[in-house]
């Protein structure tokens, strides 16, 4: 099979996974308890305003004309009204939180590749010995860590205690965007900041992501550095290092002009599905430290379960199954390119 | 596996983990004869409830760690050691839980795909593949926001998750069985299709899957706690240690120790199953396993 064939099948995978989503909220919608007729119509509703609704949202219809007009509605955007935000129409929530979380997610996967990559090399150049021993430790323990617990002890320790950095982020800049609003551009307040030339507001900004990109990244960090120190020790057993370290070659640059070229190629393509991971592992720390707007608080926010949540269970059943559509979207098409990443490297894989 | 055991019982990090894991299972086993305060752990409140003096906090029974409560105590005045034992426990539960019903799934699955081939195997490849491609934590929490938060709720969400990982493991594993001579010799018997998977085929598909099911079972409990402080999966006043640090986090700013404990355990609990998965599949792994059996100082040729 060439490679057009190949990227036409998985390309086809990722909208049957997609079309599967849609189609699988549309039946969570109703499944779940409560109408949203009766939720429209209020709590003390005789049972005529009831039918009034139902027949105003098309509930009366047969099951198969509801999915028509839904997966329509989705094909053009409209993801119908937020309960848990006023009833706002629920596409432009999601547009006004995307951007930031991409900006915290693509830091953090930046953060991952410059520093998991040297202490994976490093592993490996020494493997076997102390120094590989305690970074391997390392890296599983990067892994081990649960995410809220970190930015906890983060908050903890450095907000708390030592006075240094921001206990919630956005929502003291929140406060500073307001008095300095920043011009948006592209919808991320760093991004913005720095493109208005706005550098005092862009510093403040920075400063509060500092605790969140940390506590983000540890979990990439530990990835990257597993996967580089495996692909490092797979290339450096390889009979044509042993060839240029016979000639003499300098050990750097054995390892980074040659081996690590070499052992790139699965390392990019983990930090595709990391950038990928990120953006739903941004849940706990958008919530902990109240990034607001963001995807992850969005998330937290609408299953009842966030910080700033009015009530606990309070689950925003539209808001919710939007999201899942959006996720699952911003998913399949990283672990596309993950895919498309991975043969442009190594054609061998195409069966 | 005799000589992998050999091997492995000399690598301290795989000591650390076995052993750790073995302590705390024990203890979450017999949490009821463990723990200081067996009712507080449970959930029932603390009676009568701890006076702490000069504590800045505006619940008074929130007592720092102590000499009558090693680790502090909690908003209702509980015990946390006792809590974080009976968290552990339930934790632990359902990290077993969700691999074998994980494991049950794909296995399934992936000796079905194996063994009967064809167009079962191509639809079914394609539905583990869309499974897959599913981002692991929206699955469970859609699930979850559906039928509501609670102990089966959270273990069929993350093990209707995490089958397609041993699916495509057992498949693997299972096709290169099919191919041996005894499973030949099997049909040509006339053994029933039944007789020769779950015999034959089945018990010689195991040994990859182990490794995967020590790695999973952190990532479960890891994914199990996250649930639980998001409110979505075990519920206060059960303890959990998701439902510890959810439970601590009003009180960060004034009692540390309610964050610090709970988490401490999890992350260690986590970490020592990662080291057990780990260190296995380094074994396993033929490029790693030298460096291993090397720095362990195998002088002499170890014969299996």
């Amino acid at each position: 099979m060439n490679v057009g064939a190949y990227v036409i099948r998985r390309a086809l995978l990722m909208a049957v996974v997609v079309l599967g989503t849609i189609t699988v909220t549309f039946i969570l919608s109703h499944i779940i308890p409560g109408s949203p007729a009766v939720l429209f119509a209020g709590p003390q509703s005789t049972p005529a305003e009831i039918e009034t609704w139902t027949k105003r949202l098309g509930l009366d219809q047969p099951l198969y004309v509801q999915f028509e007009v839904y997966l329509r509605n989705i094909l053009t955007g409209n993801f119908g009204l937020s309960w848990s935000f006023s009833f706002d129409p629920i596409l432009p929530l999601i547009e006004q939180s995307l951007p930031n979380t991409f900006t915290l997610a693509a830091i953090s996967t930046a953060l991952a590749a410059l520093v998991g990559i040297p202490l994976g090399v490093e592993a490996a150049k020494r493997g076997g010995k102390r120094v590989d021993s305690i970074l391997r430790v390392f890296s599983v323990s990067c892994v081990a860590i649960p995410q809220f617990w970190l930015a906890q002890l983060l908050q903890l320790g450095f907000s708390v205690y030592l006075h240094v950095l921001p206990l919630s982020s956005y929502g003291g800049t929140l406060l500073y965007t307001q008095l300095h609003p920043i011009h948006t551009i592209t919808g991320s307040y760093l991004v913005d900041a720095l493109l208005a030339g706005n550098f005092a507001g862009f510093g403040a900004i920075a400063w509060s992501l500092v605790l969140p990109v940390t506590a983000l990244s540890l979990y990439p960090i530990g990835v990257v550095t597993r996967q580089t120190r495996s692909a490092m020790l797979g290339v450096l057993s390889q009979d044509y290092i042993r060839t240029a370290r016979a000639y003499g070659v300098p050990d750097r640059q054995i390892n980074y002009r040659y081996a690590l070229r070499n052992a790139l190629p699965p390392v990019i393509v983990i930090l595709a599905l990391v950038f990928a991971g990120s953006i739903i592992g941004v849940v706990f720390i958008e919530d902990v430290f109240v990034l607001q707007p963001g995807l992850g608080h969005l998330i937290a926010q609408s299953t009842g379960t966030g910080i700033t949540s009015s009530a606990i269970g309070a689950v925003d059943y539209p808001l919710v199954l939007a999201l899942t559509i959006i996720v699952v979207i911003i998913y399949t098409i990283s672990n596309f390119v993950a895919d498309m990443l991975h043969i442009y490297f190594d054609r061998r894989l195409i069966r | 596996m005799l000589h992998a055991f050999r091997v492995l019982a000399r690598d301290p990090l795989f000591l650390f983990g076995v052993v750790f894991v073995g302590i705390m299972a024990i203890a979450a086993a017999f949490a009821f004869y463990v723990t200081p305060y067996p009712s507080q752990g449970e959930g029932f409140a603390a009676e009568p409830p701890p006076k702490c003096p000069g504590l800045p906090t505006a619940i008074a029974a929130v007592c720092p760690p102590s000499l009558a409560h090693v680790f502090g105590t909690e908003q209702n005045g509980r015990d946390l050691l006792s809590r974080i034992v009976f968290g552990m426990r339930t934790s632990l539960l359902i990290g077993v839980y969700t691999v074998a019903l994980a494991t049950v799934i794909g296995l399934s699955v992936g000796l079905s795909e194996a063994f009967f081939g064809g167009w079962i195997d191509e639809t079914l490849m394609r539905i583990t593949d869309i499974f897959l491609s599913f981002p692991h934590l929206i699955l469970a929490l859609v699930i979850i926001a559906t039928i509501g938060p609670g102990f089966t709720s959270v273990f069929v969400a993350l093990g209707v998750t995490w089958w397609p990982a041993f699916a495509r493991l057992a498949r693997g594993t299972a096709l290169s069985v099919k191919t041996q001579n005894f499973v030949l010799a099997a049909k040509a018997a006339g053994t029933s299709n039944r007789s020769i998977i779950v015999r034959h085929i089945l018990p010689n598909s195991l040994a990859p899957l182990t490794v995967q099911m020590s790695l999973d079972m952190g990532i479960a409990i890891l994914a199990e706690a996250g649930l639980s402080y998001l409110g979505l999966g075990i519920r206060p006043p059960t303890a959990d240690l998701g439902v510890l640090i959810f439970e601590s986090q009003n009180f960060l700013t004034t009692a540390w120790w309610l964050a610090l404990f709970p988490g401490l355990v999890l992350f260690l609990l986590v970490l020592s199953f990662n080291l057990i998965g780990d260190r296995i599949n380094t074994y396993l792994d033929p490029r790693q396993s030298a460096l291993i059996v090397k720095r362990l100082q195998f002088t002499t040729p170890v014969s299996r």
